[in-house]
């Protein structure tokens, strides 16, 4: 099937053209208000959204990046928490005071030939 | 383009288009306040989603759009209409639309050209309701909005061989509903 057409469907095409162009005219006046409303409340409401669908963009992105550098911290602490806990355990515990008591001997024994 | 400039580019360009597009929906739905909320259903898609684009470009999103509008609207109004045969309510078209064929004026009502050119166009109203949605589509958007092929099968989201097709089945009927002597 092919959009091949005759002079008489050219001519029917140009007549419903027009017959068309005429229908607007025939449009009634109250249709015709409501529709310029309907437009005018579309780019009202486009126009009033623009600038908080902006500042939403910016405000999410802005709680990405807090999420981003929170969780990275905490993973900080998380990492780093362990071991500090541990030295304070160390420092605490009665048989560490004995460690820090005998840390002349460790130095002689560190500094002393292993040979022998 | 600053949001005030788009803004009176995207009135202008809705206000020269916005009063065919509701012919069109008229067409299609026989039904003005759905005609309506369908040409301002795709006004605010095309000023959401493509305000940004070029001016150039508004035409084709905004026919694609409202074809999409109208098959929506179409394929629900179909859904309905067999829930309510099945139900044995009465079909939306037979309670709210009017007959098409109690549109065209008495062919003895004078020979005023004014009243001529309304015959014709209450004729050919008739004739288009009586298409299917997709030879409607076709015919619309081809002879009257004088799209081409391939633009015609963007908006209409099919191939360019049904948009043929389609037209070509579309201009035969009309041919022969409205006899020789139209307009």
């Amino acid at each position: 099937m092919s959009d091949m057409r005759s002079p008489e469907d050219d001519l029917f095409l140009a007549q419903a053209k027009q017959a068309l162009e005429q229908s607007l005219d025939q449009c009634d006046a109250r249709l015709a208000g409501r529709l310029q409303r309907a437009r005018r409340e579309v780019l009202e409401s486009s126009m009033n959204r623009r600038p908080w669908g902006r500042w939403a963009g910016v405000a999410i992105a802005s709680i990405g990046l807090l999420t981003v550098v929170f969780l990275a911290n905490q993973r900080d602490i998380e990492n780093h928490g362990q071991p500090m806990l541990e030295d304070i355990e160390l420092m605490t515990s009665p048989e560490n005071v004995e460690l820090s008591d005998d840390l002349e001997f460790y130095d002689w024994l560190a500094e002393s030939p292993t040979n022998g | 383009m600053t949001i005030l400039n788009q803004a009176q580019a995207l009135d202008r360009f809705l206000a020269t288009v916005e009063r065919r597009a509701l012919r069109m929906a008229q067409i299609a739905t026989g039904n003005n306040d759905e005609a309506l909320d369908l040409v301002q259903d795709a006004m605010f898609k095309l000023v959401q989603r493509y305000a940004d684009r070029d001016g150039s470009e508004w035409g084709p999103l905004f026919h694609c759009i409202l074809q999409s509008r109208i098959r929506d609207w179409y394929r629900r109004t179909r859904v309905r209409n067999r829930w309510r045969e099945w139900f044995g309510k009465p079909r939306d078209d037979d309670s709210d639309a009017e007959d098409p064929l109690e549109t065209v004026a008495d062919p003895l009502a004078g020979p005023d050209e004014e009243l001529k050119r309304k015959r014709a166009c209450a004729a050919l109203d008739a004739a288009l309701r009586t298409l299917p949605l997709r030879q409607q589509q076709a015919f619309l958007l081809r002879a009257w909005e004088e799209m081409d092929v391939a633009q015609t099968a963007a908006a209409m989201k099919c191939s360019e061989g049904s948009v043929k097709t389609h037209f070509f089945r579309a201009v035969r009927a009309l041919r022969k509903q409205l006899g020789e002597h139209w307009p």
